[in-house]
């Protein structure tokens, strides 16, 4: 029972297990069993046009991660660099914080009506805040000494910011958009849902006014599936690319 | 004059209140050249607000909303706490559960408040179930590092002292997590209080997310600014002053340190 692995296909195993016994007893229409959902993820597929929703999906998540990411380390570099524009974009960052999420999907609509924006200010105005606070947190804790050191050997801000700053900040940025990617996935969701016509959050409410559980949970499966392996796999290289560096620590 | 300038900007809450004056006055600019309807002005929503206390019912859905957050939020911290200690302790389970949560973690709230309006049709299910889902992997993932970092030493002497089992974990583990425990509250009511809107608009029939998707029906922005800005009151209250209010009463017996 001490291999890892083993147990984390026993697990999986189990809920498979539970909800297949569970779908024995509950009409398909309730809760479908997983030979049926899986079904439904071939043919959406194979026949259906999964690809084409779920590639949108992930262009629209793209686009406000970046977007994010990019407005987030500047406010955040300037912020930790600056006291005076630490405080004062603090209250600004603290009221974006708070918002709910849903509020900028609607706003979105209003102001700019069905598309593209929606997705974009959504995902831009709800993760900003927080990539901010955490580049924000990793600037303070740069090492002061190393910025000094540079300053006395003449070296121009813009270098300093690339040579120093950025190195420093690397596994911050790094762990921050992790955190940025994950709620970027969720939140284009409810964009889709709300104000666009297609993608994986369009299919899910297409499905829900159906009330067809069972594509239901094959969309958000192999949605589920895609984010997890974008996460783990293409995060995990730029991680490795980006701390090339570092010597190896064997344990 | 610059020494002025100088003594205000490291000043911090004169540049605090600075901001937020700005930020009034530039929201007050731009929403002249548009219609309430577009982008309402600060003093026309402030109206709305009180309007909505008033007149309308405002109490009442923030009262439901708040119930609906205070009910998942306690059944996903209470499950997250529990299977993060176990997590903590058994390595076994850490494995077992350590897949389950990564799949929880995945879950879009939307996905849970779909499926539990299919399952259980429009009811309180709908806020309480997508909640403690989404929010108990991430009090397991934070309350397993607490239980980590555990010191064994003062569970080996606990032992050693014959303590029961059930007494180690209050006397012993219960206090050594405590940071851990306000740490994770905190982040898992923030993220609690975003879902409770989300679920409601779905699922629900009254509440500040019904509210803000009537207004959304009706395309009137000045009222979703409204809402949203009740909302967002409440919530930095209950951050500000009731989880303050409980750090300092947990964290009594700390020496203080002074600077």
């Amino acid at each position: 029972m001490k291999n890892r692995t083993l147990t984390e296909i026993l697990a999986l195993t189990l809920i498979i297990v539970i909800w297949w016994v569970a779908s024995l007893g509950l009409p398909s229409r309730v809760l479908p069993s997983p030979p049926v959902v899986l079904e439904y993820i071939i043919q959406d597929f194979v026949e259906g046009n999964a690809l084409f929703h779920i590639s949108q999906t992930l262009f629209r998540i793209i686009l406000g991660f970046f977007a994010a990411m990019g407005i987030g380390i500047a406010l955040g570099v300037l912020m930790g660099t600056k006291r005076f524009w630490g405080n004062f974009f603090g209250t600004w960052i603290m009221v974006g914080l708070s918002f709910p999420d849903i509020m900028w999907p609607i706003l979105a609509i209003i102001w700019f009506g069905l598309g593209e924006m929606v997705a974009f200010l959504s995902i831009t105005m709800i993760v900003m805040p927080s990539v901010t606070v955490h580049i924000f947190e990793g600037v303070k804790a740069t090492d002061k000494s190393l910025v000094d050191m540079a300053k006395v050997f003449r070296i121009k801000k813009l270098s300093i910011i690339r040579r120093v700053y950025i190195p420093m900040l690397m596994p911050h940025i790094m762990s921050t958009m992790r955190y940025a990617l994950a709620v970027s996935w969720k939140i284009v969701i409810i964009a889709e849902l709300f104000g666009l016509s297609n993608g994986v959050g369009f299919m899910l409410n297409f499905w829900y006014r159906k009330f067809q559980v069972g594509q239901i949970l094959a969309w958000a499966l192999m949605f589920i599936i895609i984010m997890v392996i974008l996460d783990k796999f293409v995060l995990d290289a730029i991680e490795k690319r980006a701390f090339k560096w570092r010597p190896e620590v064997k344990l | 004059m610059s020494k002025v300038l100088e003594k205000f900007t490291n000043n911090r809450l004169a540049v605090e209140i600075f901001s937020i004056a700005v930020l009034i006055l530039a929201w007050w600019v731009i929403s002249l050249n548009f219609t309430p309807r577009i982008l309402p002005g600060p003093l026309f929503v402030f109206n709305l607000i009180i309007q909505d206390f008033t007149e309308g019912n405002a109490a009442y859905h923030l009262g439901r909303t708040l119930i609906r957050l205070l009910v998942g939020f306690f059944a996903g911290f209470g499950i997250g706490t529990g299977l993060g200690v176990l997590t903590g302790i058994k390595r076994f389970w850490g494995n077992f559960f350590g897949i389950i949560v990564t799949i929880g973690l995945a879950f879009p709230s939307l996905v849970w408040a779909v499926l539990t309006v299919c399952w259980f049709g429009v009811s309180e299910m709908v806020a309480y179930i997508p909640i403690t889902l989404i929010i108990f992997p991430i009090v397991t993932v934070n309350i397993r590092e607490g239980t980590k970092a555990v010191d064994k030493s003062l569970v080996d002497m606990a032992k050693v002292f014959r303590i029961k089992k059930l007494g180690i974990i209050r006397r012993v583990y219960i206090p050594m997590l405590m940071p851990y425990l306000m740490g994770t509250m905190r982040f898992a009511f923030s993220t609690a209080w975003k879902i409770v809107t989300v679920t409601e608009i779905f699922g629900l029939t009254s509440g500040v997310g019904y509210m803000l998707a009537y207004w959304y029906h009706e395309l009137y922005a000045a009222q979703v600014f409204a809402w949203a800005i009740i909302f967002v009151i409440v919530v930095i209250f209950i951050e500000k002053f009731i989880f303050v209010q409980i750090d300092k009463k947990v964290f009594k017996w700390r020496p203080e340190a002074k600077l």
